[in-house]
């Protein structure tokens, strides 16, 4: 199907609304780093019980809240819809190419830039290693969680968006394990490729696989596609407290740790914060024109540009501490992944939406009947 | 006085019983219903926005029973991070005059913590909002809404404050269509007991002026309780009451009153904002 023929039967409000949880998620992931920091100084013991459940380079208490985290939006990506991966190619092209080709080498090179060089007396060598490499987890994991809250305040095009969130999970499988441990080149940080591996397998292949294997059990016996996709939707909907809890608890126990640092070097969060606005402004602004260049509708475009933007922060996190440990340069800076995301992404939806007329329009909506 | 009317619905089998109900709206006036389906859009949710396609069919497959029934039946699927906010928009968009959403028991955390869609309408709804209730099933897998003759046995619960009076209008305008109605007040504190006596005895007088013959009953107790009690026994079909005014905590933790005798008393409840 041509990218600027498939109809779209949901009917869009004029302002859609984002949920209260995630329009204020950059307050909450604030409101748990204070937190993490008190409780760290007022019950330090508890924090270092909690690392100590650990076997290898895996932390039972993360490793748990992780799989939280991840598992609901595995559930809720249907991996069947990669057949229709030919059907809007542009918009996919343009979003594989900037998110797998692009992203993260420009990453690790801002991180270089600000960390190595231009805040360098600002920081030790060392750290600025570590942060260079929570930078690169950043970069190499596309976003897959809040990806249709982006395309819904743009309107964008539902069925686009699954098959992008599909095809960047399959290509996470493979591409992201290689590519970070390229990237990781550039710092003087050594990791070991099996404790790499481990993580991706841990905190990507195991949850995708159990969601698919909970995919298809919710949908066994269901009369049509579409009351599969309600009990998929309702058994996401229900667990969704799980994935918030699995966040911000996260985030308190991260900051148990990283309290003293933040405490001696308070503006170390605004440092690690430029980086990563560049990149995303930046990597949106890369997107949008190529696909403002090739004439990619709005409703594809939008989303498209915003998915390459975002990051899959959950998978970042997991892995800077399976790699780097708790208490971590390389996990602090992708808290502060977490902390910036929402904000970034919202002043880019309100651009997107400020500027739709630079595009071919979208499908005709059809909802009323 | 209800010409159009927005039904929000989940797709749940529970609701295919519920839009089984709706004609017996046209006793009400209504003529044109706009069926809607919200789907939730947040972190880690929203990839069944690709499934649109599929709601939209189901709804259209419960429109077509209503249009034989001689509604004007149009439906809409939406997206939204609020679906209690989308539904208001959806209904301000097509100007409907009265809301309808299913009511059945949701488990502590949700209604604890994050409202079920009905109980964020009932707290927002700036229209009167039908809550039709749906009887669970032992399977858990097949209800049944309740879904007597809407007007067969009215019953206007009021704690006759000003807050009420949107209320009482509405049933004075419905009560020339009941077979019965009824009135009930429920005083929470003993001591006020004969003012309200007297308070009911002036409501009954002026809604027989308006040809709406009508039994008060005043007793004593818990609001949702004992109006959920008096509509057992007199077999109301239809309990119509004014939104309480809760402060916002308070109505987010404890809910409202009409949001209580909804679910305490297993039948349809008209909340009149």
């Amino acid at each position: 199907m041509p990218e600027h023929a498939s109809n779209h039967p949901a009917q869009m409000s004029s302002q859609p609304a984002i949920g209260f949880f995630e329009r204020y998620l950059s307050a909450w992931v604030a409101l748990c780093i204070a937190a993490g920091i008190g409780l760290g100084s007022l019950v330090p013991g508890l924090f270092r019980t909690l690392a100590s459940l650990e076997y290898g380079s895996v932390n039972f208490v993360v490793a748990v809240l992780i799989w939280f985290m991840v598992y609901p939006m595995m559930v809720s990506v249907d991996f069947s819809s990669l057949r229709r991966v030919h059907e809007r190619p542009k918009g996919l092209i343009i979003t594989v190419t900037v998110n797998w080709l692009v992203k993260p080498f420009t990453m690790a090179g801002l991180g270089v830039l600000f960390f190595h060089h231009l805040f360098a007396g600002f920081m030790d060598p060392a750290n600025a290693s570590q942060y260079i490499a929570g930078l690169i987890l950043l970069g190499a994991a596309p976003c897959t969680a809040m990806v249709f809250v982006w395309s819904q305040l743009t309107r964008g095009d539902a069925n686009y968006t699954l098959v992008q969130v599909a095809l960047n999970d399959v290509i996470m499988i493979f591409a992201f394990a290689p590519l970070v441990a390229l990237l990781l080149g550039v710092t003087d940080l050594q990791v070991p490729w099996a404790t790499l591996l481990l993580s991706v397998g841990l905190y990507v292949v195991i949850p995708l696989a159990a969601g698919i294997v909970t995919r298809l059990r919710l949908s066994a016996g269901q009369a049509s596609a579409a009351a599969a996709e309600l009990a998929v939707a309702r058994f996401t909907g229900r667990i969704k407290p799980l994935s918030v809890l699995g966040l911000l608890a996260t985030v308190v126990l991260l900051f148990g740790f990283q309290g003293r640092v933040i405490l001696e070097q308070p503006l170390l969060i605004g440092l690690i914060a430029v980086p990563l606005l560049i990149q995303s402004y930046g990597i949106f602004a890369l997107a949008y024109a190529a696909a403002r260049a090739w004439r990619v509708p709005y409703n594809v475009a939008a989303p498209c540009a915003l998915i390459g933007t975002s990051n899959f922060f959950e998978l970042a996190v997991a892995v800077a501490i399976g790699l780097f440990g708790l208490n971590s340069g390389a996990a602090l800076v992708t808290v502060v992944g977490v902390l910036v995301e929402v904000p970034v992404m919202l002043s880019l939806v309100a651009f997107a939406n400020r500027t739709q007329r630079w595009f071919p329009p979208g499908p005709t909506v059809a909802g009323s009947g | 006085m209800f010409d159009k009317a927005l039904i929000a619905l989940d797709l749940s089998p529970a609701e295919s019983a519920m839009l089984d109900c709706l004609a017996t709206l046209r006793a009400c006036g209504t003529r044109e219903l706009v069926l809607v389906h919200v789907v939730q859009v947040g972190y880690g949710q929203g990839a069944a926005m690709a499934s649109a396609a599929g709601f939209k069919d189901w709804l259209e497959q419960h429109a077509t029973p209503l249009r034989q029934a001689g509604f004007m039946v149009s439906t809409q699927v939406r997206g939204s991070g609020s679906p209690a906010d989308e539904i208001l928009a959806a209904a301000a968009e097509t100007g409907a005059g009265l809301l309808i959403a299913g009511s059945r028991g949701q488990n502590l955390l949700s209604t604890l913590f994050l409202g079920s869609v009905a109980r964020e309408l009932v707290r927002r709804s700036p229209l009167p909002l039908l809550l039709q209730w749906i009887e669970p099933a032992a399977s858990g897998q097949h209800c049944a809404a309740v879904c007597p003759d809407l007007l067969r046995n009215l019953l206007f619960a009021t704690d006759f404050s000003t807050r009420a009076e949107p209320a009482r209008q509405v049933v004075a305008a419905l009560a020339g269509k009941a077979q019965r109605l009824s009135c009930v007040h429920v005083a929470e504190n003993p001591q006020d007991a004969p003012a309200a006596r007297a308070s009911m005895d002036r409501l009954v007088a002026d809604l027989a002026r308006h040809h709406a013959p009508a039994a008060g009953t005043v007793i004593e107790g818990s609001p949702a309780a004992g109006i959920a009690a008096h509509a057992l026994q007199v077999d109301a079909s239809l309990i119509v009451l004014g939104r309480r005014g809760l402060n916002p905590l308070a109505s987010l933790l404890v809910g409202s009153t009409a949001a209580s005798v909804c679910e305490v008393a297993g039948r349809p409840v008209l909340i009149v904002p």
